[in-house]
């Protein structure tokens, strides 16, 4: 399912976050939405999936207009993690993620449905949260608890997964979790999955390709070796850094002074 | 599925608590009437004074209180998801000030038109409401701009409401039993206005329940995964307000019911909207008719208004569940 950004411009209030941006996301693969805080990529993400109606330029969903889909029909293609997120205080893990098969009811057709059952079966072994069906969301660990909304997306069964900084507030053992069942959903069911990231080591290692943001439009877009160089992390971060290739062929950057 | 069936027998005690309020509000009263004889006077085959007082007076004033405590709840439930906010009731989107204005300028200045309380009552309640949501506009409705702009337009109603009763002062005591909320002599007619209400609320309100549900995820979530947010947040706006008008234009401004139900329901049911909203409708229904009869027997000559039984026992109440939960 192919998604292209063309002349986005994006305002809040009278603050222009995003202007001309224009990006192609490759399907099946794992893009990587980085750039400094502030730089656009949440908005970036927010339009590209649809969330923000409110945009100039177009994002097309497979040629078509992303807003001439319905919500509910777009849901079952898009799935959407934002970064805040409310948890109801009394809600279990399996409740949590059957809300994900919410574009697939309607008040007349209630009931579940094999298929719903299957989908939700599905979602919470990828993740790996199925022995914790019955435990309150609230009461999970900060990983265990995003691997809830990852299922509550997946069981959306989308075929493009976007997701706001998956890894935030997470301990490096959970960040590396939850980014090997990132890697594993897209790698075995191919689905496309579109994220904005801060850790750049995290985002090259998990990534197919990067997107930068820079002052409100797209300063690159490319593999991570391509992008992650020196003068890239001077340009855009103002970061003075070495840059090297790890024993397995990726690259890891050692950051050393600002500018 | 434990969870299930916990939730079911709540609900199923809360309807057996209001089975008992809707009996007791029957058999108890100032005249004692016998219980065969109030079972008679249900068949038609008794025919006496006593019919008259439980098929004219006693039946219709439970009727009432039943479909009123069913309507202020649902609002509140309604109103507390789509609001995101505990603390919401009827109050916030102007239902009551626009019904406290209209139906206190009918009581003063046209005092032998008495009927026409309740219908203006519901164009001011209705006018408040879509006023609050028009100031509230701006590239679609947030929560907050709404309680604003509540605020806002339910004190400069109080202003008016204030000033009739300054200017009219010799008539101000049926004004101040329309402020409290009170179900003295109210009948038929009352229940013919507002059971339409109750059922297109019921029915409305448990459609929506799965979507407040969603709702509740937070704006971003529910439109991933395809809520049309905006239209559900009008929709289920419109169906509050049209339950609590119904209800304070028959009543008068009967305050807590709104607020304090649809917590006490969500502290032993849950969170879900699918149990919440039957169980707050069937605790508002019990609490409405429990309170009014203890409000009418327990001073008895004297009829308290069950608006200051509800603030008396809903006011400490609702300072315990804060305590609880904040």
């Amino acid at each position: 399912m192919s998604l292209e950004v063309k002349g986005l411009y994006v305002t809040i209030g009278d603050k222009i976050i995003l202007e001309n941006a224009d990006v192609t996301f490759s399907d099946g693969k794992i893009t990587s939405v980085i750039g400094p805080n502030g730089a656009g990529k949440s908005t970036l993400l927010r339009a590209a999936s649809g969330i923000n109606e409110k945009i100039k330029g177009q994002v097309l969903l497979d040629g078509r207009d992303i807003h001439s889909y319905s919500r509910p029909s777009l849901a079952k293609k898009i799935a959407v993690l934002p970064q805040s997120s409310v948890t109801p205080s009394d809600i279990t893990v399996e409740q949590l993620v059957d809300y994900g098969r919410f574009p697939y009811r309607s008040w007349l057709k209630k009931s579940d449905s094999k298929e719903d059952r299957e989908a939700v079966e599905w979602a919470m072994e990828a993740t790996r949260i199925n022995l914790l069906r019955k435990r309150q969301v609230s009461s999970l660990s900060g990983g265990e608890r995003q691997r809830a909304w990852i299922a509550m997306a997946l069981a959306q069964k989308p075929e493009i997964l976007f997701l706001d900084e998956p890894t935030t507030y997470l301990d490096i053992a959970h960040q590396l979790e939850v980014l090997e069942i990132i890697r594993s959903i897209n790698k075995e069911w191919g689905m496309t999955i579109i994220m904005v990231m801060h850790d750049l080591n995290q985002a090259a290692r998990y990534s197919h390709e990067l997107v930068v943001v820079k002052d409100k439009s797209i300063y690159q877009q490319g593999s991570p070796d391509k992008v992650l160089t020196k003068k890239f992390l001077a340009d855009v971060f103002r970061v003075r850094a070495e840059v090297f290739t790890g024993p397995d062929g990726g690259i890891i950057f050692n950051p050393v002074s600002v500018y | 599925m434990n969870d299930l069936s916990k939730r079911t027998i709540i609900i199923i005690l809360f309807a057996a608590l209001a089975f008992a309020g809707f009996i007791f509000s029957i058999v108890a009263g100032s005249v004692d009437i016998p219980l065969a004889e109030i079972w008679q006077s249900i068949n038609g085959t008794h025919g006496g004074v006593h019919e008259k007082i439980i098929m004219n007076i006693r039946l219709p004033r439970t009727v009432v209180a039943v479909l009123v405590g069913i309507n202020l709840s649902l609002s509140g439930a309604i109103l507390q998801a789509v609001m995101k906010n505990p603390l919401a009731d009827p109050h916030i989107i102007g239902i009551s000030s626009g019904a406290g204005l209209a139906g206190i300028a009918i009581l003063l200045m046209l005092p032998d038109e008495s009927w026409l309380v309740t219908p203006v009552a519901f164009l001011g309640a209705m006018a408040a409401a879509v006023c609050i949501y028009i100031l509230a506009w701006k590239n679609g409705i947030r929560p907050v701009r709404i309680i604003l702009a509540g605020v806002a337009v339910s004190a400069f109603l109080g202003a008016g409401i204030s000033a009739l009763m300054i200017f009219y002062s010799d008539r101000v005591h049926s004004a101040l039993m329309w402020m409290v909320g009170g179900l003295s002599a109210r009948s038929w007619p009352h229940v013919e206005m507002m059971w339409p209400y109750t059922l297109l609320g019921v029915l409305l309100a448990l459609i929506g329940a799965r979507s407040i549900n969603i709702l509740q995820l937070g704006d971003d979530i529910a439109k991933g995964l395809g809520l049309r947010v905006e239209l559900t947040r009008i929709l289920l706006t419109a169906v509050a307000a049209l339950l609590a008008a119904s209800a304070v234009s028959v009543v008068g401004l009967l305050g807590f019911v709104g607020l304090i139900v649809p917590h006490a329901a969500r502290l032993m049911v849950g969170t879900d909207y699918r149990f919440l909203l039957p169980a707050s409708a069937i605790l508002g229904a019990a609490v409405v008719t429990i309170s009014d009869t203890i409000a009418r027997v327990a001073f008895s000559p004297v009829e308290l208004p069950v608006g200051i039984l509800m603030a008396v026992f809903g006011a400490p109440f609702f300072l315990f569940l804060l305590r609880r939960e904040l």
